[in-house]
C-alpha cells in the first residue's frame, strides 16, 4: 500500500531534533532505519501525519571507545556493527546477533537504537545488550537520564521513554579479558527469520567453576528477560551434564512463552533448555 | 515535499518529491530505472535491491527523506556503455536466471558483496545473497554464478597487473 | 525419422534467448508497462468466509476526486461469471461471498494512492453464515451447500483386479492416514494485468500469465464482446509454477472490465498480501492408504482414500483430482487397485494448480508407504522399490501399457549408484552428539501433458516465418514463465530450418497470432509446440530442399541442412549457405511463412472403471537424499538430494538441470517449512515474513542427473518433466528422517515443533517398553 500524505522532517543536529520532539511530542513518528516503520506504514497499521527523520542527525552516527565504555549512536546499523573488530573481539554476543539479523540488504539499513525502542520481545541486539550490562541513553532538551536496558522495556512494543524524549546512545562496559559470550537462536530459517527463541550468555569460568554469568533470553516473554534464578544456580557451579540439565529445568520455569504463527509454547519453552546447554559448552570452549 | 538532490548510477538528480515516498518509487517511477522491482513491499524479498552508499539494501524500505545526497547504484548502472558486469555475464552463462524478476536484485547484491570481499567463501556468498530470494533456480546456479565471476575477475585483475 | 537434418544446437546448453533482457532488468514485466492516461485499479474484497452482502457503501468513495469507476455485480455488460471446468464461479460475488478475499467490487482512479484511498472509503455490510472449513465436515454435510448436494466437485474411482484378493494375497498390509499441507506459489513477480481499449471495441491485454487463451475468454464472457475483439499478450512472466494458471483470468478481466467502462488503459498489479490472500494454493490433501506386498517384497494390493480441501469453488479441482488420483500408485506394478478421491467444497480460497497438480500430496502418502512396507518385510528401501518399478511393457494402475520410452528403472539405478546411497547408507555409524544422519529414496512418475482428463485442449498452433535475409521469426500460443521452453523452441526450430540459433527470433505470445494452444500446463509446452513448430517447419523445409536440389542440381532427396549450410549427403563439399537458397525461395516468390498445427494422439479414461490410457507418455525421476536430523531441535538440514530425471531428450541440459534443480528446492521447502494457516477461513501469514520458502542459505547440495529414454512422438525424443522434480521430495526427505531417527512423520510440513514432538513421543514409549 502507497504511502501518502506524510510530512517528513530532517533535522542536521540533535538539539534541533529535540526541538522539534519538545514542542510536539505526540505528533511525531521517530524514523531511524525504518524497517519496521516503513513496513507498518505500508501495511496500514500505523498512519502517520509527521515523521522525525533521524539519518542526517550527526550526533546519532558511529561509535567509539571511551573510558572503559563502548559507546554506540542510536543510528549505528547493524552493517556498521559487522564491519567492525571491536564488535567481534569486544562484544560477541552482539556481534553474533548482528550476524543472523535479517539479511545484509535488512542490516544495512536497520539501526541499533531503532531495534531497541521497538521493544519486540524477539528483538535479536536486546538479549547481548542485557548480557553486556548495556545502558540506554534517553534525552530532552532539558534532560538526560541513562537507564539501564532491562528498565527500558514494559511490555511488548512499549518502553518507558517519555514522548519528548530521544534514544540517543547505547553505552556498555568494555570486556573484561577473561570474559567471553555469545548468541543462539531457533528461527524458522536460516536467514530473513524472526528468532523464536534467542538466548545471549556473557560468562568467565576458571578451572571448569563459572566465577559470573550472565543470560538473557528473547522471544518467550512479554519483553527480553533474565532469569535469575538459574543465574543464581550457575554462579559458582561446575558444569557437569547432570548440573547442566538440572538449571535447563530451572530455566524453564522462569519462562513464559506464547504460542503463535512461528512456534508453540511447548516447543519455545523446551528449546530454552537447549540453547543454555549449547550456550554453557559453547562458554567452556570458549574459556580453555 | 522535499527537494532531494543524490547520485544514481554516476549522475546528479534533483527531484522535488513527497519526503515519504519510496525510493523504490522513485527510482522506479521518476527516473525510469525499471531494474528495480517491487515483491513484498516488506523487505524480504530483495528483488528491489540498490547499492546505498557502498552499502546493499531494500529500496522498497528506504523513504526519499533519507536518501537525499546519497550515492545510489541499480542494476542498469553495472553495465558499461552497452558491455555487461562480468557478473552479468556469469549469470547468464551458468543459467543462473529462469523467470528473471529475481534477477537485478541478485547481481546487484552480488556486487556489493564482492565490492566489499572480491574473494568470498562460499558461505561468505550465501551469506551475502541471503536477503534474496529466489523461486525458480534452487540457487545452485546463481552460487556458480557468482563463483564463476570471481574467477573472471580475479583473471581480469592478473591481466591488468 | 528426417534424413535431411543434421542436428546443431538442439542437446547444446545454449544461453537463454531471454537472458540478456532479464540480466540487464529492461522493463520487460508487466508492472514496467505505462500507457499515457493510464488508471490504477484496486479490488475490493470479502473478509467473510460466507456470507450475505447486505449493503455496498461506494458514496463515499464516489466522493473522492479521481475514481472514475466503481463497479459491482451489477454493472457486469456480459455474464458474470469465469468458467475454468465448470461455471460456478461469479466474477464479482453477487449477493453472496464464499471465500476471505472474494472479488466484491472494482474500482479504477487516477493514481495508486487515490484508489487505495477510495478502496479504504468502501464499506460492505454483511449477514455472516456459518462456514465449512474442515472438508472432513463440509463432504456430505447436512444442511450447507455449497456445491451441489454433496459439496463434492468431483468423486473419482480406480478399480483394478481384486481389492480383497489384494489383500489375501498380501503377506503385510500397512496402513495409515497422511496430511500435507497449503502451499503457496510464491513467485516473485506479483499477479498484474494492464487492459487497453482500442478503437471498434477492441480489448488489448497484457499481463503475466500461462494460459492467454484461458483470459481472453473470461474477458470476453464478463465484457460481453466476441472473442475477436479480445486480444492477450503476454509479458515477461516472473515464476508462475501453476499459480498463474487460470488466476490471470481474474485478474485480467478486473482490468479490462474498468478499462471498458472509462475508456482509458488501467492496470492493476497486486500487493504482496493480497496475492497471497486472494490466489490459488496447493490443494492440502488428506490421503488414506492401505498396502499390501508379498513376503519377497512384490507389491499386491493399494486401497487409497484421497480428499482434496478445493476451497469455495471448483477451479481446477476436478482436474487436479484427476492427475492425483492417476498418479496413486506411484510408478510401480500393482494388480489390485482401488482408489476413490474427492475434491471437496470448503468456504476458503479456490486452491488450484501448483507444480505436481494433486500428485505431490498423494505420492508423498504412496512413497512413505513404500519405506513402511520395506520396513515391515525387513528389505532396503531401494530393494522393494526395484522390485516393483514399471518396466517396458508393465501396466499402470488404470491399465496403461507403457510400450515405449519407459526409463523408470535406469533414472532409479542412476540415482542409487551415483548417490551413494547404499554404501552411505549401510556404513553409518551411530554417532553420539544429538545431530542424526539419514538417507531417503522416492521414485515417482509424471503423466506428460493433459491427459485425458483434458484431451478437448490437448492441441497447439504454431506460426514460423522466414525472411528475406535468413533470419527466423516464429510464434506460439504456449507462454515462458521463467521454464526455459522459449529457448528450447528456439533451439528446435533452427535444427528444423538448418539456420544458426541466434538468426531464429521466437515473438511475445498473442491470442491474435495463432490459433488457441490450450494452456501453459502439465509440462506440456515443449512437446506441444515443438511439435507444431515442426510441423510448420516441414512445409518451410520443402521450399527450401527444392530451391537447394535445384541450385546444386542434385535430388532434394538428398539435402541436408545445418547451421546456415545446404549440403549433398552424398558428397560434403558439394554445399551452398542457405541465405543463397532463401534468396533463390524468394526469387521464386515461394511462401516462405508457414502455419503449424499439432493435435496430441488419443488418450482415453472411463469414469465408472477408472480404467484408460490417461497420458500419452510418462517421464520419470528417482531422488535420493540426505538429511541432519537435530534430535534436540527438530530441526532438519538436507544436505544433498541427488536426483536423476527421465526427460526424453534433453533439448537443452542446463535448462533441464535447472528446472530438476527448482523443483526440488521448491519441494524443500513444501517438506520442511511452507504452510498457509488460516483462521476461520482467513489466511494468517500473507507476506514472506511468515510464509517461510527457502533462501540461498538452506538450498542444499544438488546434484541433477539426466536419463534419455526417447519418446516417439515428443520433437527430437523430448517428453515434459518439469513438474516431476518438486514430486517426490517431501517423501524422500520423510524417508530420510526416518532413517535418522526412526520415525515416521505423516504430516507435512516437517517442522522443528513437529519432528520434536514426535521424537519426545517415541522417548516416552521407549521409556515405557524398557520399564
Amino acid at each position: 500500500m502507497r504511502i501518502s500524505g506524510v510530512q517528513t522532517y530532517s533535522p542536521k543536529n540533535l538539539e534541533e531534533t529535540l526541538q522539534i520532539l519538545y514542542r510536539h511530542p505526540l505528533q511525531f513518528y521517530i524514523l531511524s532505519g525504518g524497517t519496521d516503520l516503513v513496513v507498518k506504514m505500508q501495511d496500514g497499521v500505523i498512519h502517520p501525519k509527521h515523521l522525525l527523520n533521524l539519518s542526517f542527525v550527526r550526533e546519532l552516527k558511529g561509535f567509539s571507545s571511551e573510558d572503559g565504555q563502548i559507546v554506540l549512536g542510536t543510528n549505528v546499523t547493524f552493517g556498521e556493527i559487522l564491519e567492525n573488530s571491536l564488535f567481534r573481539k569486544q562484544a560477541e554476543p552482539l556481534y553474533q546477533a548482528a550476524k543472523c539479523m535479517g539479511s545484509p540488504q535488512i542490516r544495512n539499513l536497520a539501526t541499533l537504537g531503532g531495534n531497541i525502542i521497538n521493544a519486540s520481545p524477539a528483538a535479536d541486539s536486546v538479549p547481548p545488550l542485557f548480557v553486556l550490562n548495556a545502558e540506554v541513553c534517553l534525552e530532552s532538551v532539558n534532560s538526560i537520564r541513562w537507564v539501564k536496558i532491562e528498565h527500558l522495556a514494559a511490555g511488548p512494543g512499549k518502553t518507558i521513554r517519555k514522548p519528548f524524549e530521544l534514544l540517543t546512545k547505547i553505552r556498555f562496559p568494555i570486556k573484561p579479558a577473561s570474559w567471553h559470550g555469545g548468541f543462539l537462536r531457533l528461527g524458522q530459517r536460516e536467514a530473513l527469520a524472526i528468532s523464536k527463541v534467542s538466548l545471549a550468555y556473557w560468562g568467565v569460568l576458571e578451572n571448569g567453576v563459572i566465577q559470573d554469568i550472565r543470560l538473557a533470553l528473547g522471544a518467550v516473554a512479554p519483553t527480553v528477560i533474565q532469569p535469575p534464578k538459574t543465574e543464581a544456580f550457575l554462579k559458582g557451579n561446575t558444569l557437569t551434564e547432570t548440573e547442566m540439565t538440572r538449571v535447563a529445568e530451572i530455566l524453564k520455569t522462569e519462562v513464559h512463552p506464547i504460542s503463535d504463527i512461528r512456534s508453540n509454547e511447548t516447543y519455545r519453552r523446551e528449546m530454552c533448555g537447549v540453547l543454555l546447554k549449547r550456550a554453557l559448552r559453547q562458554l567452556m570452549t570458549q574459556c580453555t | 515535499m522535499i527537494d532531494l538532490k543524490f547520485t544514481v548510477n554516476g549522475k546528479k538528480v534533483q527531484l522535488r518529491v513527497p519526503g515519504a515516498k519510496r525510493l523504490l518509487d522513485i527510482l522506479r517511477e521518476d527516473l525510469g530505472f525499471l531494474s528495480v522491482k517491487e515483491g513484498c513491499s516488506k523487505g524480504e524479498c530483495g528483488v528491489c535491491s540498490v547499492i546505498f552508499n557502498g552499502r546493499v539494501i531494500n529500496a522498497c524500505l528506504m523513504l526519499a527523506c533519507q536518501a537525499d545526497g546519497s550515492e545510489i547504484t541499480t542494476l542498469e548502472g553495472l553495465s558499461k556503455n552497452g558491455k555487461m558486469d562480468l557478473l552479468q555475464e556469469a549469470f547468464v552463462e551458468t543459467g543462473a536466471i529462469q523467470c528473471g524478476f529475481c534477477t537485478p536484485g541478485l547481481v546487484v547484491a552480488s556486487r556489493a558483496l564482492l565490492n566489499k570481499n572480491p574473494d568470498p567463501t562460499e558461505e561468505d556468498i550465501r551469506d551475502g545473497l541471503s536477503g534474496n530470494l529466489c523461486r525458480c533456480t534452487g540457487y545452485t546456479k546463481i552460487v556458480a554464478a557468482v563463483k564463476a565471476a570471481i574467477e573472471k575477475e580475479s583473471n581480469t585483475r592478473r591481466g591488468d597487473s | 525419422m528426417n534424413l535431411n537434418l543434421l542436428h546443431g544446437v538442439v542437446g547444446q546448453s545454449v544461453p537463454r534467448v531471454d537472458a540478456e533482457a532479464k540480466v540487464l532488468g529492461k522493463g520487460i514485466f508487466i508492472a514496467d508497462l505505462f500507457f499515457p492516461r493510464m488508471l490504477y485499479a484496486r479490488v475490493i474484497r470479502s473478509s467473510e468466509p460466507h456470507a450475505k452482502i447486505t449493503h455496498i457503501h461506494l458514496e463515499t468513495a464516489r466522493l473522492v476526486p479521481g475514481v472514475p469507476a466503481i463497479l459491482t455485480a451489477e454493472d457486469i455488460p456480459g455474464r458474470n461469471e469465469i468458467h475454468v471446468v465448470f461455471n460456478d464461479q461469479p466474477f464479482l460475488a453477487p449477493g453472496r461471498v464464499k471465500y476471505v478475499g472474494e472479488p466484491i467490487a472494482v474500482l479504477a482512479a487516477e493514481s495508486p494512492e487515490i484508489a487505495e484511498e477510495a478502496a479504504e472509503k468502501i464499506t460492505i455490510e454483511y449477514e455472516v453464515l456459518p462456514p465449512l472449513l474442515d472438508p472432513l465436515e463440509a463432504r456430505w454435510h447436512p444442511d450447507i451447500h455449497l456445491f451441489g448436494k454433496d459439496n463434492i466437485y468431483r468423486h473419482l474411482k480406480v478399480r483394478k483386479g481384486n481389492i480383497e484378493d489384494g489383500f489375501a494375497r498380501s503377506d503385510v498390509t500397512i496402513e495409515n492416514e497422511y496430511r500435507t499441507p497449503c502451499q503457496e506459489h510464491a513467485y516473485l513477480e506479483p499477479q498484474g494485468m494492464v487492459a487497453v481499449p482500442r478503437p471498434n471495441g477492441l480489448m488489448d491485454v497484457y499481463g503475466s500469465m500461462q494460459c492467454p487463451f484461458y483470459v481472453q475468454e473470461g474477458v470476453a464472457t464478463v465484457l460481453g464482446l466476441p472473442l475477436s475483439r479480445v486480444r492477450i499478450i503476454q509479458t515477461a512472466t516472473g515464476g508462475a509454477f501453476g499459480g498463474k494458471e487460470d488466476v490471470p483470468t481474474l485478474v485480467g478481466v478486473q482490468a479490462a472490465i474498468l478499462a471498458q467502462k472509462t475508456g482509458r488503459p488501467v492496470k492493476l498489479i497486486y500487493s504482496r498480501d493480497e496475492d497471497i490472500i486472494s490466489t490459488s494454493k496447493r490443494h492440502p490433501g488428506i490421503i488414506r492408504y492401505k498396502s499390501g506386498a508379498k513376503r519377497d517384497g512384490t507389491l499386491q494390493a493399494i486401497e487409497v482414500e484421497y480428499i482434496l480441501d478445493s476451497g469455495a469453488y471448483a477451479t481446477l479441482s476436478p482436474v487436479v483430482l484427476w492427475r492425483g488420483t492417476v498418479h496413486a500408485g506411484g510408478p510401480y506394478r500393482i494388480p489390485h487397485v482401488k482408489v476413490d478421491s474427492y475434491a471437496v467444497a470448503t468456504h476458503k480460497v479456490p486452491a488450484g494448480a501448483f507444480r505436481g497438480f494433486g500428485s505431490p500430496q498423494i505420492l508423498f502418502a504412496a512413497e512413505s508407504q513404500m519405506d513402511e512396507l520395506a520396513r515391515a518385510l525387513g528389505m532396503d528401501p531401494c530393494k522393494i522399490r526395484e522390485k516393483n518399478l514399471l518396466r517396458l511393457n508393465d501396466e499402470t494402475i488404470t491399465g496403461q501399457k507403457l510400450t515405449f520410452s519407459v526409463g523408470n528403472l535406469e533414472a532409479f539405478q542412476k540415482t542409487v549408484e551415483t548417490s551413494g546411497y547404499l554404501k552411505k547408507r549401510n556404513q553409518k555409524k551411530e554417532t553420539p552428539g544429538p545431530i542424526k544422519k539419514g538417507f531417503g529414496l522416492s521414485s515417482v512418475y509424471y503423466g506428460v501433458g493433459l491427459g485425458a482428463g483434458g484431451i478437448h485442449l490437448a492441441r497447439a498452433g504454431a506460426y514460423v516465418q522466414i525472411l528475406a535475409d535468413a533470419s527466423v521469426q516464429f510464434a506460439v500460443g504456449t507462454t515462458e514463465m521463467g521454464q526455459g521452453m522459449a529457448t528450447v523452441l528456439t533451439q528446435i526450430v533452427a535444427d528444423e530450418l538448418g539456420l544458426p540459433f541466434d538468426a531464429v527470433t521466437i515473438l511475445e505470445t498473442d491470442t491474435s497470432r495463432v490459433p488457441d494452444a490450450g494452456p501453459t500446463v502439465a509440462s506440456r509446452a515443449t512437446t506441444m509446440s515443438g511439435n507444431a513448430l515442426k510441423d510448420a517447419c516441414g512445409k518451410l523445409q520443402e521450399s527450401l530442399f527444392r530451391a537447394a536440389g535445384d541450385l546444386l542440381q542434385i535430388s532434394k532427396e538428398s539435402i541436408q541442412i545445418k547451421e546456415g549450410w545446404a549440403v549433398d549427403s552424398g558428397k560434403p563439399g558439394h554445399r551452398m549457405t542457405l541465405k543463397e537458397v532463401i534468396a533463390e525461395c524468394f526469387k521464386r516468390r515461394e511462401n516462405m511463412a508457414a502455419a503449424g498445427f499439432y493435435r496430441s494422439p488419443e488418450v482415453s479414461w472411463d469414469d465408472e472403471t477408472g480404467r484408460g490410457n490417461a497420458y500419452i507418455t510418462f517421464a520419470y525421476a528417482t531422488n535420493a537424499a540426505e538429511v541432519e536430523v537435530d534430535t534436540e531441535t527438530g530441526v532438519i538440514r538436507v544436505l544433498k538430494i541427488t536426483a536423476a530425471h527421465d526427460v526424453g531428450k534433453a533439448i537443452n541440459p542446463q535448462l533441464v538441470t535447472g528446472q530438476i534443480e527448482g523443483g526440488i528446492v521448491q519441494g524443500m521447502g513444501y517438506t520442511l517449512t511452507e504452510e498457509i494457516v488460516t483462521k476461520n477461513g482467513s489466511v494468517q501469514n500473507p507476506n514472506f515474513s511468515t510464509y517461510i520458502i527457502p533462501t540461498i542459505k538452506e538450498a542444499p547440495e544438488i546434484d541433477p542427473l539426466i536419463v534419455e529414454a526417447p519418446f516417439p512422438n515428443g520433437p527430437n525424443g523430448a517428453k515434459g518433466f518439469a513438474e516431476q522434480p518438486l514430486m517426490g521430495i517431501a517423501p524422500a526427505i520423510a524417508n530420510a528422517v526416518y532413517d535418522a531417527i526412526g520415525i515416521r512423520i505423516k504430516e507435512l510440513p516437517l517442522t522443528p515443533e513437529r519432528v520434536w514432538a514426535a521424537l519426545r513421543e517415541k522417548e516416552g514409549r521407549d521409556k515405557r517398553s524398557s520399564h
